[in-house]
């Protein structure tokens, strides 16, 4: 087996809301799992049990009560829980995409630069970035006429597209999918699962959420079930 | 955490760091105790309810206000590490018109309504030391361009101009020196929804461009959201969270920062 990309040891997050009267909501206790470069695993389980949130965490979004979440960056294991900003940062800038179920818009901002930006941000050049940008559009079927559109006017599917463009265009080490085929035909589907197996081979270190068997079945190495023992007490 | 000595210097090294920042307007108003670092590249905006003492904070950092204690360390190009809020006059003002810029919410504030667009965006060059009529037309008019404005209108007094083209002059008065440090105080405040995007979308590509870090104040999350990559929210005077701009919009802890992103984002 080669080396661990992904290491999540006893995860542990919940929610309080303070306007409901400081209600506590245990989400995650204790959750663990690894992940080699070239692997990819599929979180599965029951709507709200805390896959999403195993992502986010992840990605930095949501911050973790306990727990450790070290990945492969630049070459070295880094602890991402408690880490400063800059390089929380840094991981995602070179090391870390995700794809979340919707894309989020910018006003103005025509779709190849939406996807071009994290290469950019990477230290790409322009018309460097833009070329990649243009090929995985194309890969993924957005007509070339729809590019310089900002896309607050695409269809949900198209939309979802150029989200995917955008996580998968820099080849990250390291991606995380939730639901990246959800609103996709079956056409589509099929070439984001090309692209997946191709991130594999590669070398990519991936931990996805598919609701869709079929694609499972088709890129995932093996597939975890959350259940109420990854539930916090 | 052996990973962070791998960093470039430049990442690890604040452009600016705040500590103990307290200024008592009496009656609650002001800010205590604020603490935060920004660094290089970085867009950090503060947000809070009217009144939390956002713009407390920034009159201060910006010298229109003096702070009753505490200090902010800064890494000048000019002078290397220095205390703001303990520098002298003179240098102060040498930072404050080359190496930093100020955005006022009402750009009457921070323009010359009486000089031309031209000359509000020369007198930081020829401040600097700039006196060639010929080149400061022609940078002048480069910026006016960038900002897009129509670089005809060179001569006519910005009194004449709309809320949102003073706007855009009053930015690019603050970056023909190629600042450091922007400190801008609700800069799309007060202006018509698609100019605000237009505004947003401009400042966007020019913080990524000139590289600047900056400070901006505001009480709309969705400018935070679209510009910002860290956030401070203030409640009363105090900073009651920080965090990535993604982590206090989708996981806020305090509870008045989960009763802001509640009032304003659709969940
Ligand atoms: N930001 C948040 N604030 C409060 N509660 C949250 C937040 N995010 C998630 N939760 C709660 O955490 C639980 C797990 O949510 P999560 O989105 O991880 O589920 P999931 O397993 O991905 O479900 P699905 O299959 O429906 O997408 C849910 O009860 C959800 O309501
Ligand atoms: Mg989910």
């Amino acid at each position: 087996m080669s080396e661990t990309a992904i290491e999540i040891d006893g995860l542990s997050k919940g929610f309080v809301r303070h306007a409901a009267g400081e209600r506590q909501l245990p989400v995650l206790g204790g959750f663990s799992l690894a992940v080699a470069a070239g692997e990819c695993v599929a979180l599965a389980g029951p709507s709200g049990v805390g896959k999403s949130t195993v992502l986010r965490c992840l990605y930095g979004s949501y911050r973790p009560d306990a727990g450790s979440l070290r990945v492969r960056h630049d070459g070295a294991p880094v602890e991402l829980v408690g880490a400063p900003p800059w390089l929380v940062r840094a991981v995602r800038r070179r090391t870390l995409g995700y794809v979340s179920q919707f894309l989020r818009l910018i006003p103005r901002v025509p779709a190849l630069r939406v996807v071009a930006e994290p290469l950019l941000d990477a230290g790409v050049i322009e018309d460097a970035a833009e070329r990649r940008a243009g090929a995985m559009l194309e890969r993924l079927n957005i007509p070339s006429r729809l590019w310089d559109l900002p896309p607050a006017t695409f269809s949900g599917g198209e939309q979802q597209r150029v989200n995917l463009a955008r996580a998968l265009a820099p080849a990250y080490p390291l991606l995380l999918l939730d639901e990246p085929t959800a609103a996709l035909d079956a056409g589509n589907r099929a070439v984001v699962v090309e692209l997946i197996r191709e991130a594999r081979q590669r070398g990519a270190a991936m931990i996805g959420i598919f609701h869709d068997r079929p694609v499972r079945d088709a890129v995932a190495d093996r597939v975890l079930e959350m259940g109420a023992h990854e539930r916090a007490a | 955490m052996s990973r962070a000595l791998q960093e470039p210097a430049a990442e690890v090294r604040p452009l600016l760091s705040v500590s103990g920042l307290t200024k008592d307007h009496g009656g609650g108003h002001g800010c205590h105790d604020v603490a935060f670092e920004l660094w290089p590249g970085e867009i950090l905006g503060v947000v809070g309810e009217s009144g939390a003492g956002k713009s407390t904070l920034l009159d201060c950092l910006g010298g229109f206000a003096a702070p009753d204690a505490g200090r902010a360390d800064y890494q000048s190009r000019l002078f290397g590490p220095v205390e703001i809020f303990g520098l002298s006059e003179a240098r102060r003002r040498r930072l404050a018109r080359s190496e930093w810029g100020f955005v006022h919410q009402d750009a009457r504030r921070g323009l010359r309504l009486s000089v031309s667009a031209g000359g509000n965006i020369g007198e930081r060059l020829m401040a600097g030391g700039a006196r060639h009529y010929g080149d400061l037309r022609a940078r002048a008019g480069a910026w006016l361009e960038r900002l897009e404005l129509d670089p005809s209108r060179l001569d006519e007094a910005p009194r004449q101009f709309s809320g949102g083209m003073r706007q855009r002059l009053q930015i690019a008065r603050n970056l023909v020196t190629e600042p450091r440090l922007l400190l801008m105080d609700e800069p799309t405040g007060g202006l018509d929804l698609s100019v605000q995007a237009r505004l947003l979308d401009l400042l966007r590509g020019l913080v990524r461009d000139l590289g600047l870090s900056v400070v901006l104040v505001t009480h709309d999350l969705g400018v935070v959201r679209l510009l910002c990559d860290r956030m401070l929210v203030m409640e009363r005077g105090r900073v009651v969270e920080e965090g990535l701009t993604d982590q206090v919009l989708e996981d806020p802890q305090h509870a008045h920062s989960q009763r802001l992103v509640a009032s304003i984002l659709p969940v």
